[in-house]
């Protein structure tokens, strides 16, 4: 798509969704997190939750560690490098269709 | 500019929850409790099993009650960095601590300086480094704690002298009484806001 439409297009739909934009950003500011905290940060349930990282993680944007924590089984959530770039590329994007708006 | 600002604000409430739990209010109010206790307690070494204890029970209250709670985080390269920064000044402040405890304990400063000059040094110690840690954790609280605890030592002192009070340790006994009641406030707030059984569902 060319035009003026074309910056709008160029945005990351994925993560655009505020849901997902949620998961995203608490992400991004950590190293990595489990289902709970998550679910916490970003007010979601956990159905809601789950459903969103699914599509994340499919997309490639986060995975997935299954780890102890004593004898219990524990998974915990991070951004992939992929992940990182895609919500860095995006922010820059909505900055600068923002920028170009005003 | 101002997406930076936010994600760094982010990154505080996130790192701020794992607090809001009201434990550091009580270990600490527990930390300043045992110097109060000194007044009670003739063994000057009943001390460190009381600081082990609190420390272990620290440590296990983090574990089953706030984690089940919140969940389990770990935090990027800047805040390990920062809090790094914050155990090197704990070590050192620890470190000064028992250098003035030995240096009185052995008479060392009679003659050189007088007793309210190390009253000064250690009060300012308390104010740097709870500001210090307040600051490197973004925890406000603290602020006033380091002015509370700082204010008790030469309290304790002056109401002692004056003959206010038969024992100066007693002042200790108000100022962690403060501490240890906003956190076991805190702590029961926060048990009631996160229950096990809502992160269960």
């Amino acid at each position: 798509m060319n035009g003026p439409d074309k910056p709008f297009s160029d945005i990351d739909k994925l993560i655009h969704e505020p849901a997902r934009l949620k998961i995203m950003a608490h992400l991004y500011v950590v190293e990595s997190a489990d289902f709970l905290f998550l679910m916490r940060q970003t007010g979601l349930t956990h159905g809601n939750l789950s459903a969103h990282m699914s599509k994340l993680e499919a997309a490639g944007y986060i995975e997935v560690e299954k780890d102890f924590v004593g004898k219990k089984p524990h998974t915990m959530l991070h951004l992939t490098n992929q992940g990182r770039a895609a919500f860095k590329e995006y922010s820059k994007k909505m900055k600068q269709l923002f920028d170009d708006l005003i | 500019m101002t997406g930076n600002v936010n994600l760094k604000e982010l990154e505080k409430r996130a790192f701020k929850s794992t607090f809001q739990d009201g434990l550091w209010d009580i270990q600490l109010g527990l930390i300043i409790l045992g110097i109060a206790l000194t007044a009670f307690i003739t063994n000057d070494y009943f001390l460190i099993p009381y600081y082990a204890v609190i420390i272990v029970l620290f440590i296990a209250a983090k574990k089953f009650i706030t984690v089940p709670r919140i969940g389990l985080v770990k935090f990027g390269k800047e805040r390990k960095k920062s809090m790094n920064k914050l155990r090197l000044i704990l070590v050192i402040s620890v470190l000064f601590g028992l250098a003035m405890v030995l240096i009185t304990k052995r008479d060392m400063l009679s003659g050189i300086i007088e007793f309210p000059v190390g009253l000064i040094i250690v009060s300012l110690n308390v104010l740097i480094v709870f500001s210090l840690m307040a600051y490197f954790m973004d925890f406000e609280r603290l602020y006033y704690y380091a002015v509370l605890v700082s204010v008790s030592f030469p309290m304790a002192e002056i109401l002692e002298v004056n003959g206010l009070i038969s024992n100066g340790s007693y002042v200790f006994l108000v100022s962690s009484g403060i501490m240890v009641i906003t956190g076991t406030v805190l702590l029961i707030r926060f048990m009631r806001e996160y229950s096990v059984e809502k992160a269960n569902q």
